[in-house]
């Protein structure tokens, strides 16, 4: 028997005992389904749509309604209520049925009309930081461009020259572009790290399940012999078929991301490959050793979810990595998928060459350091086993 | 009642001789408090590297790059002195915008001509996207802005008419709640609850698992002898009063040591945090008794975390998700929870405003209490049997 054959020996036991076990199989075929599946469900509709507003007009005007009007045009926002008080108002955003109030001041038309400029004031609820960001940029698209149109009506009577009323509107024209997601979408933003999120807590632990259950049935000396008696080549075989289906899982939510939904793919995806392939070894790893730490099921398994847990927050695509310090950068350093997160973003968005990421592959390799340990803890007990 | 206290006594032997669920219930409470808000401690985004790539190089376009260096969200980095070098910088993470000032700006902007400055942004990370076009935005509206209020003077029109004749209208937006945006404050509330539920769900259920695992091996204790619902008030008791330590460590000590805000009636607050308690312990004690092993509730516990946190309608609108997802979400204690106390801690609502949530948690308390001791009764006759 070569060593390619006790691998697959390894192996071949190791399938065996996934298909026997509905726990070890549900982890590794209808959990993670539902998992990804209900991230993308509440994210489903892209960008918020209809954020209930209220308003209190105390101007009631024609120029006060055609404000509103314009409000309520835009898709983002949705004019819920209308109140007799800033009071009445700030009650119902207080338990969070409206996120903002817009508040037209009295003598509104008459202000602009003389030209005093009076100003509507718009209270957000920051408490709800992504919602607030997206109610405040509807409000100031919709409510400059309807100022631009006032004020472009009323150069317009003075000066009779469409152009000249219009630079002297705008003189500088800002045009944004939105580099790399170009349809500045949440679902983009926030599923394209969070899937990754999800699926490394999976990669891990279904791995500490592979290995408790064997211990937990004592099956070790079979595992041992399905290898031809060498531990490495039983640790290769066991991490074979979860590395494969675990591929599986990543290609297919990194395809959903970029080849079912409208999002472009940049670069390579050969290189994305390499890092999902590279990520689920070093989990893989991880798990072998969190389970020698104290060679027991719950204990590995409470270690797993300690440190998988808050994959997301740590990631550094919510609150960036730039402006983040000490404890977390080292907590974002330490957790293999923050590095994974780096490739796709480097291959999906930017499109960058290998070069570009070789440091990033280099740290995640730098994880693989505890492989001799590991092996070497594992060695010192398998003489236990016989 | 002596019999009671030295069950109770048993109860907490039990526990805390119990290292995986002491890990978890203990180790995994206090490392979070202090881990998790971690990232956010700068709260907000600030000194964004941006390259400004300068075509014109007047007086004028120097001018617009000193006003964006100025903005604390900005730093201008002005080494890279070809597009083609800023964008190259920007995919290796070193500045994170493009400001292009283009070739007779100046000119085109004296002889009417509207010139146009391009802002390209990386939308990767929405938070440097938004800070660094709001303050480029800022800069450059402000300067189009000075330059408006000085072409109405060229028109004589006086100084003070003309500076408020700009635009018909201002728009001022007020914060609330949040005043400051801090990300700490938007986080570390909601999160710190799923924490509490999820460590007091893993620690419940497998003790409870435990005891089943012993009763079905025909291995009996003081958990057989009494009453099932004796047994479920033990642990009410035990875990509860183990969880209500550790909340108030989390409401009262580690916001202050953060400094987030905390505006609830310190009574309400209780009542509240009781009821989640109270359903919380419920819902542990039915999985307890679900759970075949005690290695089950971890890695269950842990995979729903996620889904979780993001269906509790502070990071996304309820408006926007599917409707049988919200119902699916109040499943479970931390949806209605969470919701109820940002409410009353960071919004400052009345306790009648929360009613809606706080109705749901005994709503869910009473129909786990009862599945839960329905199937405990179950267990103990196959106990029963096994004697």
């Amino acid at each position: 028997m070569n060593y390619f054959q006790k691998v697959l020996g390894a192996a071949r036991l190791e399938i065996k005992e996934i298909i026997e076990s509905w726990y070890m199989l549900s982890f590794l075929s209808w959990i993670p389904l539902v998992g990804f599946g209900l991230i993308v469900a509440i994210f489903i509709s892209g960008v918020p749509r209809d954020l209930p507003i209220g308003v209190v007009d105390k101007d009631y005007s024609r120029f006060s309604r055609m404000q509103l009007s314009a409000i309520e045009s835009s898709s983002t926002l949705h004019i819920k209520e209308y109140y007799n008080s800033v009071q009445e108002a700030s009650t119902a955003l207080r338990d969070g049925s409206i996120y903002a109030i817009v508040i037209i001041p009295d003598h509104f038309e008459k202000k602009i009309r003389q030209g005093t400029q009076p100003s509507i004031s718009i209270m957000l609820n920051t408490q709800f930081i992504l919602m607030s960001k997206v109610l405040k940029s509807a409000f100031s698209s919709v409510l400059l461009n309807s100022a631009a149109t006032l004020d472009f009506v009323q150069t317009l009577a003075e000066d009779q020259r469409p152009e000249l009323a219009k630079s002297a509107v705008a003189p500088i024209q800002i045009q944004i572009t939105p580099f790399f997601n170009t349809y500045n979408s949440y679902f983009l933003f926030l599923v394209s790290a969070m899937l990754p999120a999800f699926w490394s807590i999976l990669v891990m632990l279904t791995m500490v399940i592979s290995i408790g259950e064997m211990f937990k049935n004592g099956n070790e000396k079979v595992w041992l012999q399905s290898a031809g008696g060498s531990l490495s080549a039983a640790m290769l075989g066991k991490m074979l078929p979860n590395t494969l289906i675990q591929l599986l899982w990543g290609f297919a939510i990194v395809y959903f991301v970029y080849g079912v939904m409208p999002w472009p793919f940049a670069g390579s995806w050969w290189i994305l490959a390499e890092g999902l392939f590279l990520t689920i070894v070093v989990y893989e790893v991880l798990a072998y050793a969190f389970y020698a730490i104290k060679y027991k099921y719950d204990a590995a398994l409470s270690f797993t979810a300690v440190f998988t847990a808050p994959a997301f927050a740590a990631m550094g695509i919510t609150f960036p990595l730039m402006n983040m310090e000490g404890i977390a950068v080292a907590w974002h350093d330490l957790l293999p998928i923050s590095h994974y997160i780096h490739i796709q973003i480097s291959q999906a968005n930017y499109g960058a060459p290998l070069s570009n990421v070789i440091t990033t592959f280099g740290a995640l390799a730098l994880f693989l350091l505890i492989t001799p340990l590991v092996y070497w803890r594992y060695k010192n007990s398998a003489k236990g086993w016989v | 009642m002596r019999h009671f206290f030295r069950l109770l006594k048993e109860e907490y032997h039990a526990i805390f001789k119990d290292m995986d669920i002491l890990l978890t219930i203990f180790g995994g409470v206090i490392l979070y408090a202090f881990l998790y808000p971690q990232p956010y401690l700068k709260e907000s985004v600030s000194s964004l590297p941006v390259a400004v790539v300068d075509y014109d190089r007047s007086d004028l376009s120097r001018k617009i790059t000193y006003m964006l260096d100025a903005s604390p969200k900005i730093e201008v980095e002005s080494r890279y002195l070809s597009e083609a070098a800023a964008k190259e910088a920007i995919i290796n993470n070193r500045v994170s915008a493009l400001v292009i000032i283009p070739n007779h700006f100046k000119r085109d902007l004296y002889l009417g001509k509207e010139p146009v400055i391009s802002v390209g942004a990386d939308a990767t990370y929405f938070l440097i996207y938004g800070g660094v076009v709001s303050a480029t935005m800022r800069s450059v509206i402000t300067e189009s802005a000075s330059i408006q209020v000085g072409n109405l003077l060229k028109k004589s029109v006086p100084l003070v008419t003309a500076k408020m004749q700009y635009t018909p209208f201002k728009t001022e937006y007020l914060n609330t709640f949040n005043v400051t945006s801090s990300y700490i404050n938007y986080v570390v509330p909601a999160i710190y609850i799923l924490i509490l539920q999820q460590t007091l769900l893993i620690g419940l259920g497998m003790f409870g698992a435990t005891q089943g695992e012993k009763l079905r091996a025909g291995v009996g204790g003081y958990y057989s002898r009494e009453g099932v619902s004796s047994v479920m008030l033990l642990r009410f008791i035990s875990f509860g009063s183990i969880f209500f330590v550790h909340m108030l460590f989390y409401f009262g000590f580690t916001f202050s040591f953060f400094g987030v805000p905390h505006i609830a009636n310190v009574v309400e607050l209780l009542i509240f945090a009781l009821s989640f308690l109270m359903a919380s312990l419920a819902l542990g004690t039915l999985l307890g008794a679900i759970f075949k092993s005690r290695l089950y509730p971890t890695p269950v516990i842990l995979v729903t975390s996620l889904p979780l946190v993001f269906s509790a309608g502070f990071v996304w609108p309820l408006e926007s998700m599917p409707q049988w997802l919200i119902w699916l979400s109040s499943i479970s204690p931390s949806t209605p929870a969470i919701q109820g106390f940002l409410r009353l801690n960071q919004m400052g609502a009345s306790f009648d405003q929360v009613i809606d949530q706080f109705g749901l948690l005994w709503v869910q308390t009473v129909l786990y209490t009862s599945l839960a001791y329905l199937l405990l009764r179950r267990q103990r006759e196959c106990f029963k049997d096994v004697d």
